[in-house]
């Protein structure tokens, strides 16, 4: 109990710093984008289990074509940013191609491309640099952040909300993109229809292979957003273990959310608020490696939570179809 | 007897002869993609390529001379062991079809409690001087609890509220790793004097795992216990009554449903028992190399344990060879890093997801496959005409 106190106490200390928010929105982004990436494939019925693998190797991309055009001082995140996005749009396209032309458990096919993103980066970062570890000696810089003008101003909340990076506000605005992506145009009713029934969707002309192609695309591609992020953004280089389960992480939001972007975001920040608190260790007398285990705790939880709200609306459910039946019968 | 015995290579249909071709070409396109990254990558190909095929044959290591003690040979043996426990620990698993990924964290938490039981029992923090044998069998079996305690949350989550299995054991992997840590740097398991490592306990623990035969070899007792494990994983799944109902589970659930198979409770079983083999692996694992607990970052075992689970089709027999195929590669990667100016070791993960790859797909060579079946079919008619030929004359 006193591990829990502990905890309280100093969430009361930390929470009325502007910093915590800050970091709170800054860290729950790439945790969003992958989640918002896996929610994309999931609703088209595909479990891209290899976000992981995807954002590792997206992620050195980004800091390796960066760092070849100068860092900072070019445009090199830029570039780095959007060659980032077009090989996870390619990753995301192999995983369909192994799994549905060549008929691979999608699950199985995410392993192993965890496994080749992994072993790729750290052999290419290797080969490149020299370096086992890190890509601190590149200076592939960082993308600019913005400052937003008049809320800028506004004493607390212009610290929240203030002088983030670009691709930070962008992950916020994906939410709106992807409800909007999702629930009102065309392709994204093609998506959720062959999510919902295969067979259905194919009845009426929709090709299910290429629909189901198009969603792993585009989840590769937020991939790549993401692994970016974690370089370009979050820190300013690539290191080995620099998505350390962001891409497992975004999955279980993923489910937690049921693929819908709103929830998918608010599961985000609940785990965000976990991982921006390991940053304020120096304000408690926790451990920094118990610190670190909550967020993944809280994740824990919170799919028990999403489990047991889910299987009583079922059962709801059953019972009002059951009512139903009854009065029918009645009737 | 013997007129009834055929060759081996008749015996074989077109189905088992084309899952053979398959194999054979995904590993040919496996190791053709290394020998491809090594050219690439290293200073001297020609001598990495030679470490990265001959090395872990070499059971005189050459470098002796320099100073380098190391055992090629033995290198090889070593990776073998980790191997030979998960891969049969997710066989297990997935011939029920529990996507359960918490081996990782098994693996952790196995290794942490027989650490620490062993620095209870033989170590510095209390000097109750236990039994060396006493203190291992206690540590592999303290070990093997946790592992399996691990595994059972997923699994019990699941059985009690639904929540997805996949989902919570790859958060359960980054618990145990961070609880890991905890444990050796911020508790009195934790040795002062190299801040690195855990409290030590007795130099004869280690001893009674390696034994050296002379000087150039090494008997490692966790290459006995991991064969042990796939004996056993193979005589659970295709011996006994559970077995079936497991096997019976992953193919049709539905079927094993109205059949009477306990779905949920034989779901539960097999990753308690994938835990159990998890926790033992780490404990082998630790006990087999050091006086001291090391666990900072997460092994690798348990997705190994699901590369080698594909490999062998998840039937624990034929896990010896694809252990022992992987753990050669992984041997020889090892040594060609070692040598100055070779590529990392990492590339051995591309080949081997590569391999995964290739070796699943059901659609690869499917032209092959279709040609094979056809090319059978008329054998057999040809021979049925044959037949009734002879009958009508």
């Amino acid at each position: 109990m006193s591990l829990i106190n502990e905890i309280i106490r100093t969430l009361q200390n930390v929470l009325v710093l502007p910093s915590f928010y800050f970091m709170l929105i800054q860290s729950a982004a790439p945790i969003l984008l992958a989640a918002l990436g896996c929610a994309v494939a999931a609703k088209a019925s595909a479990t891209n289990m290899g976000m992981e693998g995807i954002m590792t190797f997206t992620a050195l991309i980004a800091v390796l074509v960066s760092s070849a055009l100068g860092g900072s001082k070019g445009n090199g995140p830029w570039v780095g940013l959007v060659v980032a996005i077009a090989v996870g749009a390619l990753l995301g396209f192999l995983i369909s191609v192994f799994a549905f032309r060549l008929k691979i458990d999608i699950i199985l096919v995410g392993i192993a491309m965890n496994l080749i993103g992994t072993g790729a980066s750290v052999f290419l970062m290797y080969l490149l640099t020299g370096d086992r570890a890190t890509t601190t000696s590149l200076q592939s810089g960082t993308l600019p952040q913005i400052a937003i003008p008049f809320i800028k101003d506004i004493p607390f909340l212009g610290e929240v909300l203030s002088n983030h990076y670009i691709l930070t506000y962008f992950s916020y605005i994906l939410v709106f993109i992807m409800s909007f992506f999702l629930f009102k145009t065309k392709l994204g009713l093609r998506i959720r229809a062959v999510g919902e029934n295969e067979n259905a969707a194919e009845s009426v002309g929709i090709s299910s292979l290429n629909i189901k192609t198009i969603a792993l695309v585009i989840s590769g591609a937020i991939g790549g957003l993401a692994g970016a992020y974690m370089s370009e953004c979050y820190l300013a280089y690539f290191s080995s273990g620099l998505i350390a389960g962001r891409g497992f992480v975004g999955l279980a939001a993923c489910s937690m959310g049921s693929a819908n972007p709103g929830v998918i975001c608010l599961c985000c920040l609940a785990f965000g608020i976990f991982y921006a608190f390991s940053n304020f260790a120096t304000l408690s007398n926790l451990s920094i490696y118990a610190l670190n285990a909550l967020p993944y705790a809280v994740v824990l939880i919170g799919l028990v939570i999403y489990s047991v709200y889910t299987r009583k609306k079922e059962l709801k459910r059953l019972q009002g179809l059951d009512s139903e039946e009854h009065s029918e019968n009645k009737a | 007897m013997n007129k009834e015995k055929k060759p081996m290579f008749k015996k074989l249909d077109s189905e088992a002869k084309f899952s053979l071709l398959r194999m054979a070409v995904a590993i040919a396109i496996g190791l053709t993609l290394a020998v491809i990254l090594i050219v690439l990558s290293a200073e001297n190909p020609a001598e990495s390529l030679k470490y990265f095929f001959l090395g872990p044959l070499q059971i005189l290591n050459p470098n002796v001379a320099k100073g380098l003690a190391f055992n090629y040979f033995d290198f090889w043996i070593q990776s073998m062991i980790p191997l030979l426990f998960t891969g049969s620990a997710v066989c297990i698993m997935f011939s029920a079809n529990k996507f359960n990924l918490g081996l990782e964290g098994a693996i952790m938490c196995g290794g942490l409690a027989c650490g620490w039981v062993c620095c209870l029992l033989d170590g510095d923090i209390k000097a109750a001087n236990a039994n060396p044998v006493l203190c291992a069998i206690l540590g592999l079996l303290v070990g093997a609890i946790a592992g399996g305690l691990i595994t059972s949350i997923p699994a019990l989550l699941e059985k009690k509220w639904g929540a997805s299995v996949m989902v919570s054991s790859l958060m359960l992997n980054y618990i145990s790793l961070y609880i890991s840590r905890f444990c050796l740097f911020s508790t009195e398991f934790r040795d002062l004097k190299t801040s690195k490592y855990s409290n030590q306990w007795t130099e004869e623990v280690v001893l009674t795992f390696k034994k050296f035969l002379g000087t150039k070899l090494t008997l490692r007792l966790g290459l006995f216990i991991g064969i042990a494990v796939v004996i056993f994983a193979w005589a659970f799944l295709f011996k006994t009554k559970w077995g079936f109902k497991i096997r019976e589970l992953g193919h049709n659930p539905n079927f094993a449903k109205y059949v009477g198979v306990g779905v949920i409770s034989m779901g539960v079983l097999v990753q308690i028992i994938g835990g159990l083999i998890g926790g033992l692996c780490g404990a082998t694992v630790i006990l087999g190399n050091n006086n001291f607990y090391y666990g900072v970052e997460l092994t690798g075992y348990g997705w190994d344990g699901v590369t080698m689970a594909i490999f062998s089709g998840n039937n624990p027999k034929k896990l010896f060879l694809a252990t022992a195929f992987i753990a050669y590669i992984r041997a020889g990667a090892l040594i060609m890093s070692t040598a100055p100016g070779g590529p990392i070791n990492e590339l051995t993960k591309i080949v081997e997801g590569v391999i995964i790859l290739f070796l699943l797909a059901e659609k690869f060579l499917a032209k092959t496959h279709r040609k094979m079946i056809v090319k059978e079919a008329k054998e057999k008619q040809a021979l049925k005409l044959a037949n009734e030929a002879k009958e009508a004359e």
